[in-house]
């Protein structure tokens, strides 16, 4: 019997223990565990074996999403934008949390009727 | 002179952001008396005490009456704790107590108008009410009744 699965399309974002409401469809995430490298060494006659080493440069953690461009989320922008580094965010629905958490990005602020504002935030690896 | 403030022990910690980017367990909340602000919330909260009251005062149980009679401001904390414990379990058996209602007052007694600090540093959202345990709820709302809304 086929199993039915659910896609995750409607995470719950908090930021500094305050839920954020986001734009639909914007959530995005990267655990931070590094990118990797994979080489092959030859052993001779055909042989080969492999060698894995991580990139620890691309080791953080990132995430990111959209918020329409309220009073009210203009204000929490500007609340995360001044703590380097001092951000928690959690995403509940996958049970994941960045810790150490800074906006990296300087989003330019769509004041329309359907503006909304890119927040991109990088830390530590989500846990 | 009546307290403000009540400090009140979780019995399960939570974790909240500490403010430097790091998340750490709050192990105590603090609650804080209401004012006219949350005036409709506390006039919920308070009818339902009454009549959480009005009932533990009719059962045969001289203990509770006691209890109940020592409350008013001579009562020491210890005697406070142990009726407020009798209260979050009368929440479920008195009857006419609308806990569906209570819930919904005290929740957003604590959220909206702001009554409740988590280790006194950041007030309590409602991401960190959803992370508190329904026993430690149950005990905060018998704490805060018989600690800021006692019948006078």
């Amino acid at each position: 019997m086929a199993e039915n699965f659910t896609q995750i399309s409607d995470p719950s974002v908090t930021v500094n223990d305050i839920t954020v409401n986001v734009a639909p469809n914007s959530v995005k995430y990267k655990s931070g565990k590094g990118e990797k490298n994979v080489k092959i060494q030859s052993a001779g006659n055909g042989n080969v074996t492999t060698v894995v080493s991580t990139d620890i440069s691309t080791a953080k953690g990132m995430v990111s999403f959209e918020v329409q461009s309220t009073t009210q989320s203009i204000l929490l922008k500007e609340q995360w934008q001044a703590v380097n580094g001092g951000n928690v965010i959690e995403i509940d629905s996958v049970n994941l949390t960045m810790t150490n958490s800074t906006m990296v990005n300087d989003p330019e602020i769509n004041l329309t009727d359907d503006g909304t504002v890119e927040v991109v935030f990088e830390g530590s690896a989500l846990v | 002179m009546s307290k403000t403030e009540v400090l009140f022990n979780l019995t399960t910690p939570i974790l909240y952001a500490a403010g430097n980017g790091t998340q750490e367990e709050a192990h105590t909340l603090i609650l804080k008396e209401p004012t006219a602000r949350s005036m409709t919330d506390r006039a919920v909260l308070k009818q339902q005490f009454m009549t959480i009251v009005e009932w533990i005062q009719s059962k045969a149980n001289p203990d509770a009456e006691a209890a109940t009679q020592d409350v008013p401001d001579e009562a020491t904390d210890e005697e406070k704790e142990e009726f407020a414990a009798a209260v979050s379990q009368a929440i479920y058996m008195a009857p006419g107590v609308d806990y569906k209602l209570m819930l919904g007052s005290f929740r957003s007694l604590m959220i909206e108008a702001k009554c409740c600090s988590v280790e006194d540093e950041r007030p309590l959202t409602s991401s960190l009410w959803d992370k508190l345990s329904p026993e430690d709820i149950d005990l905060m709302i018998g704490q805060y009744l018989v600690n800021f809304l006692l019948p006078s």
